[in-house]
């Protein structure tokens, strides 16, 4: 199984990625395990005034600083996966991601960091089950 | 894997059963149980209650649910997968929530849209409610 695990750095990828490790033997024996995270884009005026170099620069340390905790911890519970990122709106860069990859199952926690704590689901895990094809696993 | 499935007889529902089968038979374990789960609503048939008796209407549901849940059932007895079957009544979210919640399932997994849902809506009503209550992973199929 192609095993898309959405992860954005806040409280609730922490509680995916417990999930996740107490059943790494699931959903299937042999899984592939892809870590995506989406960068949200500088605002088009703001990333004018710095050089590309430095936006650049920012999207990757922005990633590295997401993905970074997550290999770790995936690592430790000896799961092998592959870590991508990329910088723009993330539910519709999962969602493409999964149809383009043939992803199996989505991954992903019901809030993200924009989450109001009373709000029911977050909005990017909103917009990701209303365009991904594929099923969404969300953990609470 | 504790595994419980909402079933209210729609596309989605039996998409979610063979997913679920797809997924239980990658990875079997002896833990690993099904239990198909059918709600339906009563309080809207308060008012044929009182005309035709309380025990009529649950039977009319009862009757209902066993239709819905004999296309998923066939599912899984050709896959081979042992399950449950579980029936109830009430408010539907709520009831899948609190049941997988007191029963300790490990997991959720429904139709992204039942029934009722009109064509063009993403996420059916009951899943909303779901997603939003529930206390274990939910998985949605569509």
């Amino acid at each position: 199984m192609k095993v898309l695990l959405a992860v954005d750095g806040s409280e609730f990828t922490n509680r995916m990625l417990d999930f996740v490790k107490t059943k790494s033997h699931w959903p299937g024996p042999e899984n592939e395990f892809v870590v995506f995270h989406c960068v949200p884009p500088w605002p088009h005026r703001a990333a004018a005034f710095e050089n590309l170099d430095v936006v650049a620069r920012y999207y990757q340390e922005d990633a590295e600083s997401v993905l970074e905790p997550v290999r770790r911890v995936i690592q430790e519970s000896g799961i092998h996966a592959t870590y991508r990122h990329s910088v723009g709106g993330a539910a519709r860069a999962i969602s493409e991601m999964s149809m383009r990859e043939g992803i199996d199952i989505v991954v992903m926690g019901s809030h993200g960091h924009g989450a109001i704590a009373n709000v029911v689901l977050g909005s990017v895990t909103t917009a990701v089950l209303a365009l991904c094809k594929a099923p969404v696993l969300v953990i609470r | 894997m504790k595994v419980l499935v909402a079933t209210d007889g729609s596309k989605a529902a039996l998409h979610a059963v063979k997913y679920t089968i797809k997924l239980l038979k990658r990875f079997s374990s002896p833990s690993n149980s099904v239990t198909l789960v059918s709600v339906h609503d009563d309080v809207g048939l308060r008012h044929a209650k009182r005309f035709v008796g309380g025990e009529v209407v649950a039977d009319y549901l009862r009757e209902l649910s066993e239709k819905e849940l004999k296309p998923a059932r066939k599912l899984l007895d050709a896959a081979g997968i042992g399950h449950d079957m579980v029936i109830k009544t009430g408010h539907i979210s709520q009831e899948i929530v609190d049941f997988a919640r007191s029963a300790k399932f490990d997991l959720i997994v429904l139709g992204a849209k039942g029934r009722s849902a009109i064509a063009d809506i993403l996420l059916g009503s009951v899943a909303q409610r779901v997603l939003a209550t529930a206390t274990c992973p939910v998985l949605l199929v569509k």
